[in-house]
């Protein structure tokens, strides 16, 4: 078990003035079996109306509109995470896990991939095998940062041979399931490079968390974000501008720190 | 032998009715190549007539098979227990592009999900009704009958008492009555994508006729999990009930297609909380994928335990393999329909390959089978239409349009698609087709 105080924050500057603006954050913390939140705070600049859902894959959404002219938008979230992956984590299994997504489709290369390196894994445990696929998909891969962006798929990645650790994640998920593997895409935060931290847990009778970048278990030093069956499932930040502007760069950080 | 009930008269002047349409801009577009045409969508004045036995039988049946298919939606969102049960393989559920993971446990005001359904039904020349096809998502076409009907009457008002045909004005009746229904306070509205859409005349006569406001995605905004539409004078006012005619990907640029700009950014948020009836719901596409049609009478059985009244064409499923090896052995007798299509778009026939083609398409469905449906041609009755002042016949459809809401009911007309090419059964209108009226007898 760890106690961990974290924030996060998404700076936007749009350039020109834009009219309207409409998100939807996922940017807040699950609360379940395995982590529990407090003293959260959320605030923005400027200060907007929000409101709060839990989507279909048991996120927590902050959704809003700010309708004044703005060129700058800056949202942070903060609180204290207390994380246990010890304890058994059953919630949210969907049987759209088992199925490829759009991001994790296979190409013709990849199933010929597949085909060859399971002759390797002789195990039939399913977490054996996932933790031979994260090592297939760590050994295949190298980190490289801008390598990729948030469209690239598990196919794209897969003929590139190297990415951040959401390619890592999506050519984990494609790989589990051709497997027939059940499994999902984790985003969120963790003691390493990168503001924010991406890997899969996949389903043995509970939700079991692996990192494929670092080839090793999420353990406590893991806090979950969101999940979903890919990337777009768990985007952090969705939004759209309506005005005259098309410039925008956004500066993200985050920042961990375990209280002993 | 079959004798179908027959007018062999036009009923009024086919070309004053078309004219006339065309100066009231009943007309539908579509995108062919990129650019986008409208035109006329021809009446043909004979209409295909349905006897008053033949009418109670398909309603029944219709009413029992949308009461199904709702039964699935509901299930399929929730706890799965058709597929539990091994009625519907998960394959079939979770890769059809209509299934909606963000849909997954949100519930429908009343619990409805297809409130206007369009099942489209071929006559065989025996007499017997097929089901050909399910459309539970945007059902189009019908305004059509509606003001082809009007015109009618204006140009000949006895036939239709002397005829003791049902009157159909009551469509925009029944629409507004499911919309007030499933309504989860505020007013009722129909949002278009605008005027470039191919069914923009149908958005705004449907407005008008049901009393609803007619807005595109600007005029919307959400708000605290509440859809409010914002008038020219800047008064917002609650939205209960939103008729959409925009697909399901576009519809909320924050959970679907993220570039969507004709959609209304977090309305996915007000559904979910329960605050506004999407009419239809979200997600029903995984309901009438040609490869789910197929279980069609298999979920009747199982939801409502009783017999298909109406049958569906003979299918075969490629996915199995019983099946697969018929399809290839029988290539030329079955059309082959791709799953993902619709719109005519992706209908194969066998007998229409050679060669090559052929192989191609063989090979297509041995190596993708879940893709594919296979169908015996129906051998449709031929209706009789008017071209170049000459009587010939041509292959037709029937398009019945079932609303959903405190009752299931079927509107005692649709719409009667024909093809005006001899030699097709493509009957679509963006294929070029025509439509006729379509009478249901009192008696």
């Amino acid at each position: 078990m760890k106690k961990i105080n974290f924030t996060y924050q998404t700076q936007l500057d749009i350039g020109t003035s834009v009219n309207i603006h409409c998100f939807a954050l996922r940017c807040v913390p699950t609360i379940d079996s395995q982590q529990r939140i407090s003293n959260l705070k959320l605030n923005f600049v400027p200060a907007v109306r929000t409101w709060t859902n839990t989507d279909s894959f048991g996120n927590t959404v902050v959704s809003g509109r700010y309708d004044q002219p703005h060129d700058k938008f800056v949202y942070s979230v903060s609180g204290t995470a207390v994380v246990c992956r010890n304890n058994a984590l059953r919630e949210g299994y969907l049987p759209c896990y088992k199925y490829q997504s759009q991001m994790t489709l296979p190409n013709d290369e990849m199933k010929e991939f597949y085909q060859q390196e399971k002759q390797e894994c002789k195990s039939v445990s399913i977490t054996e095998r996932a933790l031979f696929w994260s090592q297939t998909v760590n050994s295949l891969m190298s980190y490289e940062k801008y390598s990729t962006n948030v469209k690239t798929t598990s196919a794209i990645a897969f003929s590139y041979k190297k990415g951040v650790c959401q390619d890592y994640s999506h050519l984990l998920l494609s790989f589990l399931r051709m497997d027939g593997i059940a499994c999902r895409y984790v985003a969120g935060l963790a003691f390493c490079d990168g503001e924010t931290h991406s890997w899969v847990e996949f389903f043995d009778s509970k939700w079991i968390g692996i990192d494929p970048t670092n080839n090793c278990h999420a353990n406590d030093d893991y806090i979950v974000l969101s999940r979903g069956r890919d990337f777009v499932d768990c985007s952090i930040d969705r939004g759209i501008l309506f005005g005259v502007s098309s410039a925008q760069s956004q500066v993200v950080t985050s920042s961990l720190e375990e209280i002993k | 032998m079959y004798k179908a009930p027959q007018i062999t008269t036009p009923v009024g002047n086919a070309d004053e009715i078309n004219a006339l349409m065309s100066r009231y801009g009943v007309k539908f577009g579509i995108y062919k190549n990129g650019t986008f045409k409208e035109q006329l969508f021809p009446f043909d004045a004979i209409p295909r007539v349905i006897s008053h036995k033949d009418f109670e039988k398909m309603e029944k049946g219709l009413v029992q098979r949308v009461d199904a298919l709702n039964m699935f939606l509901y299930d399929i969102y929730h706890d799965k227990h058709i597929i539990k049960d091994g009625i519907v393989p998960e394959d079939f559920v979770y890769i059809s592009k209509g299934y909606l993971p963000q849909c997954e446990g949100v519930t429908p005001p009343k619990n409805i999900y297809s409130h206007i359904s369009g099942i489209d039904l071929v006559q065989a020349k025996d007499g017997e009704w097929y089901i050909l096809e399910d459309n539970l998502r945007i059902p189009s076409g019908a305004s059509y009958p509606l003001i082809a009907r009007e015109l009618s009457r204006i140009a000949a008002p006895n036939v239709f008492s002397d005829n003791a045909v049902v009157d159909n004005r009551n469509y925009a009746i029944m629409l507004k009555d499911v919309m007030d229904y499933c309504n989860c306070g505020g007013v009722n509205a129909i949002l278009t994508p605008g005027r470039y859409n191919a069914a923009y005349f149908e958005h705004s006569y449907l407005a008008e006729r049901t009393d609803s406001l007619l807005l595109q995605s600007n005029e919307l905004f959400v708000e605290d999990n509440v859809l409010y539409h914002r008038d020219y004078s800047g008064t917002k006012s609650r939205v209960g009930a939103l008729y959409r005619r925009i697909s399901d990907e576009y519809l909320d640029p924050m959970t679907f297609e993220p570039e969507s700009l004709i959609g209304i950014p977090n309305l996915m948020d007000v559904y979910r909380a329960g605050n506004v009836a999407i009419i239809n719901a979200l997600g029903n596409g995984v309901a009438d994928d040609k490869g789910i049609y197929y279980f069609v009478p298999k979920m009747i059985k199982y939801y409502l335990d009783q017999d298909p009244i109406l049958k569906n064409a003979p299918t075969y499923l490629p996915f199995y393999e019983e099946d697969k090896k018929y399809v290839l052995d029988n290539f030329e007798k079955l059309v082959i329909k791709d799953v993902s299509e619709a719109g005519g778009y992706g209908v194969v026939f066998g007998s229409d390959l050679k060669g090559e083609e052929l192989e191609k398409m063989k090979n297509l469905v041995k190596t993708q089978s879940r893709r594919f449906i296979a169908q015996e041609v129906i051998d449709f009755l031929d209706l009789p239409i008017i071209e170049d002042g000459k009587e010939v016949m041509r292959k037709a459809d029937l398009r019945a349009f079932v609303l959903s809401g405190s009752q299931t009911k079927v509107w005692a007309s649709g719409l009667t698609r024909f093809s005006r090419n001899p030699d097709s059964f493509v009957v679509n209108s963006s294929q070029g087709g025509g439509f006729k009226d379509t009478w249901v007898l009192s008696r």
